[in-house]
């Protein structure tokens, strides 16, 4: 029975290995056919790395955070910090720097206005504002303040100290507005009516539809923003160096990181691939010492990444930070299932040196067809489990690697044949004897002590493993970049002396029962809104917070220590020119919608800053001042990155869930037994734990970029052991003559352990590569996926033998023998 | 001369009332306890009564001044740890206050809103600060003696010296060496700032014919000031007078565009203006008082 169904499939098997080599020429001409097209939906293939693409977007925090967006249209703007490096703050050397810089910066095109010290109204009393004076003209540019008058007027400032000064005034910050594309607001604003649909309810299909257009409308015009902002900073950079002798410069602000994380991303792609390239082209022509084994191998790998891209590029999928390595895991994954085939091929090559060049492509294909295609098809699983994490960003990492392990399949299981047919056959190499004769040790040793070689194994994953309960979940996108960088210096030092990076609001509503309709706003409601900005500016981690009550507390300055009254806020308000107030406070209180907004920046070098204790420290002390839930929230980047992180544990358990019992039935498909099955399931889980126990052993913090780390290491390590399992299982009837197990180990540990050792060196030291990344998370991807490629090859050639020895070949010999 | 014997009615009147009629118990029980305000924060109530307040928080306590309050008369009649969130203004002649008030509005619709615009028109901004200036300093005597008769003799000082100095250096007051050469800020002083000093409570609210808002103390303060004014000294009625309703209009051209903002932007200006004038009163007694009170 069994080895009727195996011959059924052995028929199979060489059934579609002899139509591979049978139309070679159809599939190369179809490959070409195929290239021809990818490369021309090439040039459509983007990189978004804005930060925005780290956003899940259809829950209500995002929504929530577009509505207020939408209610108080907060500015863009970057901040450009000057630090004087031997005159003192307040000096005439730093007002027309600052003015020079502003004169240039205020040139560029989109920059709408540049505020700094000397073009704010400085009022020292409140005579300034009810008297007659014109408050516009009481600023340095028009005054001309003496740098002591200036000292005493800015120093301890309410609403500027912490924007445009720090509170040790040894710098000053220019704030760099920029004007906001009209028809993009337009655009957003009608996406964000549609969707504030969802927080009452779903929407209809046409809505849908509408969204989608109108995404697609936004969307050139947002890359053409994306472009100009890139644009912007290096014009900044370049206005800057004309004060560079003397003084520091430092930009900073929410979408420059972004354009940072762009910047290092593509650069790392092109470095790091690159580097790559080279390391892997260098280490086939030492394992191989042929000029063919370095060539096919390469021609897949970058014949695989123009496909997928191209295709990327025709369905408009887009890269995000998450997903920018993509590029190199395909590498790595095509080059896997490449090493396999040339290995056997080799095998077969010096053993049947009579075969013709086409024999020895089918047969190598009749020996290597299933366990690669199986190999790429739980990988692809591994990767597909993402789609399960409901993080849209680690969802569209999920997608593109299954397109991708799709191309990959295909280029290496038919056009790698259809070509090698080609070639003229010829003699092959031999394999290094020490590599042979290391294998060759390690199953001795297996063979022979199958339970110490297990138990051992197990030992050292498990205290791996151990390092899970220390998993962190934290995001600070300054940490992200190096800390000798120039980067990370830049965005700390805005962080830390400009008011922080990451914004988050807290928006309130106005109850009916404090309202009154002689009233702007009563006294109680800005009192309740001071009481909150109070609470929320004793956090140590809370840098700039500002809110209407900056503006009451400047007034309470103004007028000789004495509050307003309610009522003469009410007239302040109305006496004041409707476009003054609209700029002044626009962007903190909405009369049409009863809503106070309190803008508040993280700063995310706090030391020791635990972001999830923040959120509940700050809501419990909402509540201690007395407001109820329902009476705020809590929007922005900072809520929405929390939002994520909070997900991220549950999401990592249940991608690990998904993809452990999906693997368990692919394995039990493949393999038909549920022993085995569970069996080949260990390597893996205990790669995948394992990996995840180092990350949280060396205090990693588990964010969104790492949470693929668990996900990549499981699709290596499949790889490895099914071509193992798959050889051993094979083997283990070839040779009568010595004990199933001998035979089978023999077999697996020969070409197949030789192509996995293979395998792992090239791709272990290639992107040990990243380690010089200054971008961490590359840093982090390439030095853990290096390591999950070496722990794959340890369970799949220590632990895995083991188990099989101690379960698997002892029965099937009494099952033989009954 | 017609107006002023009006103003000593008025106040004779008014005074008389005002002593009788606010003691405490009233506010609990007037009906015209406009609302209650169900909000039962305690914290916010004490910071919109002009109190500091200490908050308890996860990173320790902060404590939170006031920077916007509404002080009315029923905060400013409770003593001790209780603070009220009622809502109360003090007007028992509220019919008759309304008819002044629109009265006051036609005057200042008809007649003194285009005299002041036709003013600006005519006058400059400049040549209007310096009249304004000299008005000032004539009163400067004015404030001297109220500073000194309030006990506070530092204020007193720079009266004085702000005094000579305008009226020499400064060319009889047109200009303000005082405070642009010595820093001598102006330190105005009038009797009702006195008479709450000696914490004479300002009694009930009342609309002064041409003049807007005031109440009892304030009624007569302005009429005891319009006999003492120095510029009497200077010269003899009716051109005193004129002076002193040149003085007076000076200063109402360059709030004319306020008033009628605010008129229009009212849903019922006369609250609007009672209830600010009377917050600004009470809040005023609060914090110039305010060392006093925080050291009991």
């Amino acid at each position: 029975m069994k080895s009727s169904k195996t011959t059924t499939t052995n028929r199979i098997t060489s059934g579609i290995a002899n139509g591979i080599v049978a139309a070679r020429w159809a599939i190369i001409a179809l490959f070409i056919a195929v290239i021809a097209i990818a490369g021309y939906y090439i040039t459509q293939f983007r990189i978004d790395a804005s930060a925005d693409t780290l956003l899940v977007k259809d829950n209500k925090l995002y929504i929530r955070t577009q509505v207020a967006n939408e209610v108080f249209s907060p500015d863009e703007f970057i901040l450009l910090a000057y630090q004087p490096k031997d005159h003192t703050l307040f000096s005439n050397t730093t007002f027309n720097d600052i003015n020079a810089l502003s004169e240039d910066i205020r040139k560029l095109e989109r920059v709408k206005a540049v505020t700094s010290i000397l073009t704010v109204p400085l009022v020292d009393d409140a005579s300034a504002l009810t008297g007659g004076t014109d408050v516009s003209s009481l600023t340095w540019q028009q005054q001309k303040y003496s740098p002591e008058t200036m000292k005493s007027l800015v120093s301890g400032h309410p609403i500027f100290t912490d924007l445009l000064i720090n509170r040790e005034e040894t710098a000053t910050a220019i704030q760099i507005v920029f004007q906001e594309n009209a028809e993009l607001r337009e655009i957003e604003k009608e996406i964000t009516d549609i969707q504030s649909g969802l927080l009452d309810g779903e929407l209809t299909d046409e809505q849908q539809a509408r969204i989608e257009t109108l995404k697609a409308k936004a969307d050139p015009i947002r890359q053409a923003l994306t472009s100009q902002r890139k644009k912007e900073i290096q014009q900044i950079e370049e206005i800057t160096d004309q004060v560079s002798e003397r003084a520091d410069t430092y930009l900073g602000g929410s979408y420059v990181v972004g354009q940072h994380l762009i910047d290092i991303i593509k650069s790392d792609l092109k470095i790091f691939g690159t580097a790559i390239g080279v390391v892997i082209a260098l280490l086939l022509a030492l394992l191989y010492r042929s000029w063919k084994w370095v060539f096919f191998p390469l021609l897949a790998c970058s014949v695989s990444v123009i496909i997928t891209m191209g295709l990327f590029g025709m369905l408009d999928m887009r890269t995000t930070v998450i997903s920018a390595n993509f590029i190199a895991l395909q590498l790595i994954l095509t080059l896997a299932v490449m090493i396999h085939l040339i290995g056997s091929y080799r095998d077969i090559a010096r053993k049947e040196s009579q075969y013709s060049q086409k024999e020895r492509v089918t047969e190598t294909l009749i020996d290597k067809l299933s366990p690669c295609f199986y190999a790429t098809l739980t990988t692809s699983v591994g990767f597909g489990s993402l789609i399960f994490s409901g993080l849209q960003p680690v969802v569209d990492f999920g997608w593109m690697m299954l397109v991708s392990m799709l191309v990959t399949m295909s280029v290496s299981l038919l056009l790698f044949p259809a070509l090698l047919c080609l070639v003229p056959k010829s003699e092959e190499t031999h394999e290094y004897g020490f590599l042979q004769s290391l294998l060759e040790r390690v199953r001795r040793l297996t063979l022979g002590a199958p339970k110490r070689v297990g138990a051992l194994c197990l030992l050292v994953f498990l205290a791996c493993a151990a390092g899970i309960v220390r998993l962190d979940v934290e995001n600070s996108f300054i940490d992200y970049f190096d800390t000798d960088t120039q980067v990370h210096q830049e965005l700390a030092f805005i962080d830390q002396q400009f008011g922080g990076s990451t914004p988050l609001d807290i928006i309130l509503s106005i109850p009916d029962n404090v309202q009154n309709d002689e009233l702007i706003l009563t006294a109680d409601m800005v009192n309740q809104l001071q009481l909150v900005q109070k609470a929320v500016e004793a956090f140590e981690a809370t840098g700039s917070v500002t809110s209407l009550v900056n503006f009451t507390e400047l007034a309470r300055d103004l007028n000789n220590d004495k509050p307003l009254t309610e009522y003469e806020l009410t007239s302040i308000y109305h006496l004041l020119d409707k476009q003054v107030v609209n700029q002044l406070v626009g962007a903190y209180f909405s009369g049409e919608n009863e809503q106070l907004r309190i803008s508040v920046r993280i700063q995310d070098t706090t030391e020791g800053l635990d972001r999830e204790t923040f959120v509940s420290q700050l809501k419990q002390d909402l509540n201690t001042v007395g407001l109820s839930e329902q009476e705020y929230s809590l929007t922005n980047l900072f809520i929405l990155y929390q939002d994520i992180l909070s997900r991220l544990f549950d999401s990592q358990v249940k991608t690990l869930g998904i993809v452990y019992v999906v693997l368990g039935l692919v394995l039990l498909a493949i393999f038909r037994s549920v022993k085995v099955a569970l069996i080949a399931l260990v390597p893996n889980v205990l790669t995948t734990l394992g990996i995840l126990g180092i990350i949280g052993w060396l205090g990693i913090p588990l964010d969104i970029m790492t949470i693929t780390i668990a996900a990549i290491a499981m699709g290596i390590a499949v790889d490895d052991t099914i071509h193992f399992l798959h050889a051993w299982l094979a083997g283990a009837d070839r040779n009568p003559e010595t004990s199933e197990a001998q035979s089978a180990s023999k077999h697996a540990f020969g070409h197949t352990g030789l192509a996995i050792l293979f395998t792992t060196t090239i791709i272990a030291i290639g992107f040990s590569l990243f380690g010089f990344s200054d971008f961490l998370p590359s840093v982090y991807f390439g030095l853990l996926t290096a390591t999950a490629m070496l722990m794959a090859l340890i369970t799949d050639t220590t632990l895995l033998p083991a188990l099989l020895t101690l379960f698997v070949t002892k029965r099937r010999s009494q099952d033989n023998s009954a | 001369m017609q107006v002023f014997k009006q103003y000593v009615l008025v106040v004779a009147a008014g005074l008389l009332t005002a002593c009788a009629s606010v003691p405490d118990k009233e506010v609990v029980a007037d009906t015209r306890v406009e609302q209650s305000q169900s909000n039962t924060n305690d914290d916010v109530t004490r910071l919109s009564a002009g109190e500091s307040v200490t908050i308890e928080t996860s990173q320790g306590e902060v404590s939170v001044e006031p920077t916007v309050v509404a002080i009315t008369d029923a905060q400013a009649q409770t003593d001790g740890d209780q603070v009220t969130d009622t809502v109360y203004y003090h007007d028992p002649w509220e019919g008759m206050n309304r008819a002044i008030f629109s009265f006051n509005h036609y005057l200042y619709s008809y007649v003194l809103i285009p005299a002041a615009d036709g003013y600006q028109f005519v006058v400059p901004a400049v040549a209007r600060d310096k009249i304004g200036n000299a008005f000032d300093n004539i009163r400067e005597p004015l404030n001297l003696l109220n500073n000194v008769f309030a006990g506070e003799v530092d204020e007193a000082g720079v009266n004085l010296g702000r005094f000579v100095i305008n009226s020499t250096v400064g060319l009889f007051g047109l200009f303000d060496p005082a405070e642009s050469w010595f820093d001598l800020k102006a330190e105005k002083q009038t009797i009702a700032d006195t008479l709450s000093k000696h914490e004479i409570r300002a009694g009930p609210y009342l609309v002064l014919p041409v003049l807007g808002s005031s109440d009892t103390r304030g009624a007569f303060s302005t009429v005891t000031e319009g006999f003492i004014h120095p510029i009497n000294q200077l010269v003899d009625p009716p051109e005193s007078y004129q002076l002193r309703i040149f003085d007076g209009f000076d200063d109402f051209s360059s709030q004319s565009e306020t008033y009628q903002t605010l008129y229009n932007n009212a849903e019922d200006p006369y609250l609007y203006f009672r209830n600010q004038y009377i917050q600004g009163q009470r809040r005023d007694e609060v914090f110039e008082n305010d060392n006093n009170e925080q050291d009991n």
